[in-house]
């Protein structure tokens, strides 16, 4: 082999790598891109709740209750004469990180046992194969009810309950990824040349189903925070003093026939929320896709 | 098939008990017992003497296994025991009374989004790429963050508190079951729209689809021979989601229109930690999916020659 | 005598089939079943066969990728069978693999670049420049530009593809290259520049082939012999123009009648195939062969077809077939 030095003579420029090559593409759809920016934004906001939020979301004004939008309260007040817009701005914290913080737990749980099971056949695949089909044969919103009755309400148990309920889908794509990977011949041809189990799942796994794995989760979380709401609406979810946009809208609705604003304002801000997620889950889709070109 | 057919009735069986199991466990790890929470709830007490004997005539004075026990022989019986909630009611007695009107809303909601997702998927398939798949498409991406709940409550808002042409609540006669329908029908819908395109766009790129053009059939027949027949079967697999989609959506439809169903029934029961109930429904929709998905993988069996689940010697 | 690059002896590989829904009951298939062959150093070894006579699991065996059931599989005068994992490791380096679809072998999500870089770095050779050096190198030699590196699989035509394949494959300077029906995923037109890149870089350097597959005139143009294989058994074995030109077995002759004659006045006198192949589950008793041999039935289908299994014996030098009666022809 020739000396390092004409070696570096001829070598190109670096090629861009994985994560920037994703990033291009992912910019390059600008809708997603913006939907992502609109994401960040409104975690940010939530996140700096106390210095974004005009009032304090737990006081009340017993002057102004019921009050449709007016000046100074641009979502109207409650039932308690307690600011809307404030509530809606403290109550993503909580709608967000369960969204968030319940899919990264379901990943956490399902893709070790996803990629155990595949890898490993036998009776681990078996045990948890089986495991993953009594789950998915529960209707998921009874699954919720069950783990919400038994650990009782609040932030972390309801991350929890999610976390036990939705791993399932990522362990049956990650199991799924590795038996077919197993199957192709660029993993027999790394097997020919030396690779061993660590090389391969480094070098192929971990590259081929990184982006479906990172699809589902993000996909999952507008699910979550739907399941959230879903559940506050039953009266299983975040209990009061807190608030989330699940709670709101499960406790407003009550009084829809008499003040709107109530339920219509943290209605829009969830499903808005939820489509600017599933859009950036499918920009990152394609990003993803080696087989689109963009 | 008769053997296949066994095993997944065994399947089955191994499943419901399973998930009887994890449910009992589940609702029984709780402290305190669904009576406490009731005399918590009316703000009075219960003599200790008397909650002791509501306790042991439930047989709530026993150990967790052997309630288990004592439950599943009575399961086998088809007794389900009494509701804690409703007083000499049993779990039986609430479900023929209740889930008819769980049925006619799930049916209603069906028989209209059925037609509807169907076509939506095939006019956007067959318009693929045009304006007007493109419209459906965006449509299908606001449906998707619309959550039934979300939905009901605005044609509530709307169409029964401003212009008051629809009532807001109950099911009696057509004018109360167009909402609860209607927002209902989002989830299938979408549902169905997505995966019949899907189907449809596969076929339509085969080859046996351009060997039918390149014979000369004129496109309607290619159309309806070929591309209906083989897009629209696999549609039958998303049968079983769907079941569990529409559960899932009565449970608020329900609730939001208060409409006698199973569903908001159980909404009750759920605050109320009515074991029998919760355990009942649990296991009673858990059957229901499983079923839908075993008919509909003998129906594909039976519809598509392709698929076998014998092996042939 | 010098040892054979490769020989395998007696090789067997078999797979459990379940059967029936509780598949209490398992079979086994036999893939390829007591086969003995060996390569010279610098020859090219062609295997024939129809699709599913086990040519692509011997060749998966030879690699080691599947465990043989029994026999041994020599190369370079050592036992590979049973090896530790570390040794292996260090034979597979002179031994690689071109796969059939050139697209499937190459992994979608790796530019050119990585690819042909992940053998050099399992094994840990040179440094990244001199790496990256040797990558260009590769890709100049399978006749690719450079700056194909920066490029991904599927901007690749299947002609390409297939020469990126072949890079990898020669970036570990194996002595064996398994090439398992390297071009019968490709057009016609470009099969041709693919074979006679392999055959160049035979010459070039001294390269050992096991060649796979179902297309006998492909198959002749490379190898110097030729083996054909039914239902996982050696049926004959000889030089490429002894199996060409005067085949003896019963079963190699019907596959080169198949081969399309070019010259009209020679046509006219095809043997054609009857039936379909058995089942390798299945598998007839005696010789797997006679249900469809047109011999046997020419014979009468002597009991001796059904109930004896033929083993491969010498016709003349350098020439064994597995017939009983491959004299009556």
């Amino acid at each position: 082999m020739t000396t390092s030095v004409a070696a570096r003579e001829i070598a190109p420029a670096k090629r861009p790598g994985m994560f920037r090559t994703i990033v291009t593409r992912f910019v390059r759809q600008k809708f997603a891109f913006i939907c992502f920016i609109l994401i960040v934004a409104e975690a940010v906001v939530a996140a700096g709740a106390p210095f974004f939020a005009p009032y304090d979301p737990l006081k009340t004004d017993y002057t102004i209750t019921w009050e449709p939008p007016l000046p100074g309260h641009v979502m109207g007040v409650d039932d308690l004469g307690r600011d809307v817009l404030s509530r809606l701005i403290y109550g993503g914290r909580i709608s967000i990180a369960i969204g968030v913080v319940s899919q990264i737990a379901a990943l956490a749980i399902g893709l070790p046992l996803g990629a155990l099971a595949g890898m490993l056949g036998g009776w681990v695949d078996f045990a948890v194969t089986r495991f993953i089909e009594i789950l998915t044969s529960v209707p998921t919103i009874f699954l919720y009810i069950l783990m919400m009755i038994a650990l009782g309400a609040g932030f972390q148990n309801m991350v929890l309950a999610m976390a036990i309920t939705n791993w399932t889908g990522i362990a049956r794509l990650v199991r799924g990824q590795v038996l077919s990977l197993k199957q192709t011949d660029y993993v027999r041809a790394a097997q020919a040349m030396g690779g061993d189990t660590k090389h391969i799942i480094m070098a192929h796994l971990v590259r081929n189903a990184l982006g479906p794995v990172l699809v589902s989760v993000t996909f999952g979380v507008p699910s979550a925070m739907l399941a959230e709401a879903g559940l506050s609406f039953l009266g299983l979810g975040i209990r009061p003093p807190d608030t989330s946009w699940g709670q709101m809208v499960g406790m407003y609705q009550s009084y829809i026939l008499t003040s709107w604003h109530l339920t219509v304002f943290p209605a829009l801000v969830m499903s808005v929320t939820m489509f600017l997620w599933y859009q950036f889950g499918e920009g990152l889709r394609v990003a993803l896709d080696p087989s689109i070109q963009i | 098939m008769v053997r296949y057919i066994l095993g997944r009735l065994t399947g089955l069986v191994g499943v419901l008990f399973a998930v009887s199991l994890l449910t009992f466990f589940l609702m029984h790890s709780i402290p305190g017992g669904p009576y406490d929470m009731k005399a918590a709830q009316m703000a009075q007490m219960i003599p200790q003497d008397l909650l002791d004997k509501i306790n042991k005539l439930n047989g709530l004075d026993q150990p967790v296994w052997k309630q288990y026990l004592i439950f599943l022989k009575n399961a086998l019986k088809f007794d389900f025991g009494y509701s804690y909630i409703s007083s000499g009611r049993t779990v039986v007695e609430i479900f023929a009374n209740h889930w008819p009107y769980s049925m006619q809303v799930g049916g209603l909601t069906f028989a209209f989004a059925f037609p509807i997702g169907l076509g939506l998927g095939i006019l956007s398939a067959m318009k693929r790429d045009t304006l007007v798949d493109r419209a459906i498409t965006v449509l299908m991406v606001i449906i998707q963050a619309l959550p039934s709940f979300i939905f009901a409550l605005f044609l509530k808002l709307i169409f029964a508190v401003q212009l008051g042409w629809l009532p807001t609540q109950g099911w009696a006669g057509p004018k109360t079951w167009i909402m609860p329908v209607l927002a209902n029908s989002l989830g299938p819908i979408l549902m169905l729209q997505r995966y019949t395109r899907g189907a449809m766009v596969d076929v339509m790129g085969s080859d046996y689809v351009r060997t039918a053009r390149a014979k000369g059939l004129t496109e309607n027949r290619v159309t309806l021979v070929h591309i209906f027949k083989n897009a629209l079967t696999p549609v039958i697999t998303i049968a079983g989601p769907m079941v569990s989609n529409l559960i899932t959506g009565s449970f608020f439809v329900e609730g939001i229109f208060r409409i006698p169903g199973l569903s908001s029934y159980l909404g009750g029961a759920i605050g109320n930690r009515d074991y029998p109930m919760i355990i009942s429904s649990t296991l009673f929709f858990t059957a229901i999916t499983t079923v839908t998905y075993l008919i509909t993988d003998l129906a594909y069996a039976a519809i598509d020659p392709r698929v076998t689940y014998v092996k042939a010697r | 005598m010098p040892e054979p690059m490769l020989q395998t002896i007696d090789l067997v590989k078999s797979f459990a089939v379940r059967r029936g829904f509780f598949a209490q009951e398992s079979i086994r298939l036999m893939a390829v079943d007591h086969v003995n062959i060996s390569i010279d150093e610098g020859e090219t070894f062609g295997l024939v066969g129809e699709s599913g006579c086990g040519k692509s699991t011997l060749g998966l065996t030879v690699m080691q990728l599947y465990t043989p059931n029994g026999g041994q599989v020599r190369f370079d005068g050592q036992d590979l069978v049973g090896l530790s994992p570390e040794d292996l490791r260090h034979n597979r380096r002179r031994m690689q693999m071109i796969f059939q679809d050139p697209y499937a072998s190459l992994d979608p999500r790796m530019s050119i670049e990585q690819i042909l870089l992940e053998p050099l770095n399992i094994h840990g050779i040179g440094t990244h420049e001199e790496r990256l050096a040797e990558v260009r190198r590769l890709l100049d030699l399978v006749g690719l530009p450079t700056d194909a590196a920066d490029r991904f699989p599927s901007e690749f035509s299947g002609g390409q593809q297939q020469r990126i394949g072949i890079a990898r494959a020669l970036a570990l300077q194996p002595k064996l290259i398994i090439c398992d029906e390297p071009v019968s995923a490709l057009d016609v037109s470009v099969q041709a520049s693919i074979l006679n890149l392999l055959r160049d870089l035979q010459d070039r350097m001294e390269l050992t082939y096991l060649f796979i597959s179902h297309n006998i005139a492909v198959t002749g143009f490379m190898s110097k012999r030729i083996g054909v294989m039914y239902l996982g058994r050696m049926m004959e074995i000889g030089s490429s123009d002894t199996i060409i030109n005067h085949p003896s077995h019963p079963y190699t002759q019907a596959l080169i009648s198949a081969v399309p004659e070019p010259d009209p006045k020679m046509r006219g006198k095809e043997r054609t195939l009857t039936g379909d192949v058995p089942s390798p589950i299945d598998r007839p008793s005696g010789c797997p062969f006679h249900p469809r041999c047109p011999l046997a039935k020419r014979l009468d289908n002597p009991a001796r077809c059904r109930e004896e299994r033929p083993e491969l014996r010498e016709l003349s030098a350098g020439h064994t077939v597995a017939c009983h009666f491959a004299e009556e022809r």
